[in-house]
């Protein structure tokens, strides 16, 4: 009696040994996250799982991306803890980022859903390492009203360069989303044909006098019939349907800019554990599954089945062949002459 | 015999008593250990002691500036997107070689002009009458329109604009309403001086009422009785003496309106930006500091060039020579 005594023992102790090296849990965990569509699927599905699972309350730091790159280096160089402990961003940031080395190296033995993703998720300018997991990709397309397309969803990019749509196309209000979408539907490489995308905005571009801005004008400006055409985030349209907004895939394709979560490096070993524990349950699949649903976006992970309806979404890549139409967003050219192309930019539309 | 004492006037009880206020009592601690702490000799001290608090806010935003403006003198390193250790001028020559820049800094300089005199003569006859109305009600309602703005943000009130100037919104309806065609009020420079106008017509205002108060009724009484008209002596009395108000609030307003982000961000819809936003563009966006800090330094010294400009002008000019040295 005594020696199964002592082996029950000696299992319990076994299986609390984890919970035992578990460091304590956080009061709460800092997450940097998006505003709009965005944020809210992120609060509603990733980070609500995450409470519901290990009790630790999570704090949505909406500070726009540069804002944190600036502050979080500031701390690290200052040797202080960095205001967040995760961070969902988009490549063009999470890229510039880990070439400021401000990331934290995620291995496989701490999240072990790295190894669960496509290869796609991997950050290409980082091989041999992980200092960003890339999980979902957001595309960019063609966000129209309906009822100036009374024959049908528009097919092609150049209704963005029509000039019947004069002062009711929004561009963005940095050089990237234009550069990107002249690129597209011309054809064009970045940076190699950079002259003729200059030209092109200059002479067909410029004349359609349109709106500037990002996501929030997008918004308000569909809603108010301030405009009728935008390249942009389908997720800009969601619940959108009611003023006859809709979405489309054009002949040309789609670039998409890639999701990643990163920690910043300098946090305490405690608060380190519990964002490897996020990022871990944000990429394993039924997170992923809820939010790439909700924000019907793609993601990476193989065994995550598309949102009903994907399927006669004509935006929405399922197969090999239809991701193979989205281009990846150049951020690797963009950050490198962002601030000349920008100064560029602003010459010839402001 | 003793002398009779005076028949003692029987006095009336007092007919209410007022017995020592507990912070009466208070005060009386407050003041004693005043007296100890900062004795009457030490009394000549006491402005430079409450204008610490206000030195040391100025001291931190000075030292801020510096820091911005150090950061001026570094470039980034495009393979780090770190800044150099070592100094140059670099930024500063690519400002130079960037046209654009000066544009929008013209374009915001007189933008800024235009708000400030539309905000003093919106704001003139709105002090006015809030200052000499005899109706304490019609005080109060002025002084309640004043502040129920300042209870809303800026970016919310940049959206409420949009609504009321959009293509949809009520001005646009109204003109339809009336058979004409609409027009164009948002999204462009026009909207964001509508803004920029209603943004900071309230301090205008405010920063008016003192002055116009310091001008005495029985001045414009006795130009009046002399047989002059009102609006001769508004513009003879009235206005020159207001003059000082009016320069202090140009110069003020001038500044907020040159210096904001928000409003051309919003209503401009990025037709209309300041220098404001290519520096919030450069600095935080493209995290270039190196530019970003030399647009800021640029753009600190012009606007304390134009500044010091103004004031020397009243110096110099007629009622600066008349205040005397």
């Amino acid at each position: 009696m005594g020696r199964w005594r002592g082996l029950a023992a000696a299992l319990l102790l076994l299986a609390a040994v984890p919970a035992l090296a578990e460091p304590a849990k956080p009061d709460q965990l800092v997450v940097r996250g998006f505003t709009g569509p965005w944020g809210d699927a992120f609060e509603a599905t990733i980070v609500q799982m995450f409470t519901d699972r290990y009790g630790i309350p999570v704090v949505i730091d909406r500070r726009l991306d540069p804002t944190i790159e600036l502050i979080v280096e500031a701390a690290q160089a200052q040797g202080r803890p960095p205001p967040i402990d995760v961070s969902i961003s988009l490549e063009n940031s999470t890229f510039r980022e880990a070439a400021r080395g401000v990331m934290l190296d995620l291995t496989p033995a701490d999240i072990p859903n790295l190894t669960a993703l496509l290869p796609i998720s991997h950050p290409p300018s980082h091989p041999d390492s992980w200092p960003y997991v890339n999980f979902a990709v957001d595309i960019m397309t063609l966000v129209y009203r309906k009822s100036a397309f009374p024959g049908g969803p528009p097919d092609s990019l150049d209704v963005l360069f029509d000039p019947r749509f004069k002062g009711r196309v929004l561009y963005g209000t940095t050089s990237l989303t234009t550069i990107m979408l002249v690129s597209l539907a011309r054809g064009w490489q970045i940076p190699d044909d950079m002259d003729r995308i200059w030209a092109f905005i200059a002479d067909r571009v410029k004349p359609l006098d349109p709106i500037l801005g990002s996501d929030p004008e997008v918004v308000n400006g569909l809603e108010r019939d301030e405009i009728d055409l935008a390249f942009t985030f389908p997720a800009n349209a969601l619940g959108l349907d009611a003023v006859g907004i809709g979405w489309t895939s054009p002949k040309e394709g789609m670039f998409g800019l890639n999701e990643g979560l990163w920690i910043p490096r300098g946090l305490p070993e405690g608060e380190t554990y519990w964002a490897r524990k996020f990022i871990d349950l944000a990429l394993s699949r039924p997170a992923l599954q809820a939010y790439c649903t909700r924000l019907i976006v793609p993601c990476f992970r193989p065994d995550v089945a598309p949102p009903p309806g994907a399927d006669k979404d004509p935006y929405f890549p399922i197969t090999p062949e239809q991701f193979a139409r989205v281009r990846e967003t150049p951020f690797a050219a963009y950050e490198a002459h962002q601030l000349d192309w920008d100064a560029r930019y602003d010459a010839i539309m402001k | 015999m003793p002398p009779s004492r005076p028949a003692e006037i029987a006095l009336p009880p007092p007919a209410v008593r007022f017995p020592y206020a507990p912070h009466w009592r208070a005060f009386d601690l407050v003041n004693a250990a005043a007296e100890r702490l900062l004795p009457a000799r030490l009394a000549p001290a006491v402005p430079l002691v409450l204008l610490l608090p206000a030195l040391l806010l100025v001291t931190l935003l000075t030292v801020g500036l510096l820091l911005v403006a150090e950061q001026s003198f570094h470039s980034v390193d495009p393979a780090t997107f770190l800044l150099h250790r070592d100094y140059t001028w670099r930024n500063y020559r690519v400002l130079l070689a960037r046209p654009q820049y000066l544009e929008f800094g013209g374009r915001a300089l007189l933008a800024a002009v235009v708000v400030a005199g539309l905000c003093l003569l919106l704001g003139f006859p709105y002090a006015f009458l809030l200052v000499r109305t005899r109706s304490a009600a019609l005080r109060k309602a002025l002084i309640c329109c004043i502040f129920v703005p300042f209870l809303i943000g800026p970016v919310v009130r940049a959206f409420a604009w949009i609504v009321v100037l959009g293509r949809t919104g009520l001005v646009n309806a109204a003109l339809r309403a009336l058979g004409l065609a609409p027009v164009e009020l948002v999204y462009n420079l026009t909207g964001v001086l509508i803004g920029l106008t209603q943004l900071l017509l309230p301090i205008t205002i405010l920063i008016l009422v003192p002055a116009i108060t310091a001008i005495r009724r029985e001045v414009e009484d006795a130009a009046a009785s002399l047989g002059a008209h009102w609006l001769r002596v508004a513009w003879t009395v009235t206005l020159p003496l207001a003059a000082p108000g009016l320069g202090n609030g140009f110069v003020i307003v001038w500044t907020l309106a040159f210096s904001d982000m928000a409003i051309p961000a919003i209503l401009g819809g990025g037709r209309a930006d300041f220098i404001t936003n290519i520096i919030q563009r450069t600095y935080v966006e493209a995290g270039d500091r190196g530019v970003g800090g030399a647009l800021c330094v640029a753009t600190t010294l012009v606007t304390l060039a134009i500044i010091g400009a103004l004031f020397l002008a009243r110096r110099l000019g007629p009622a600066g020579r008349r205040s005397g040295p």
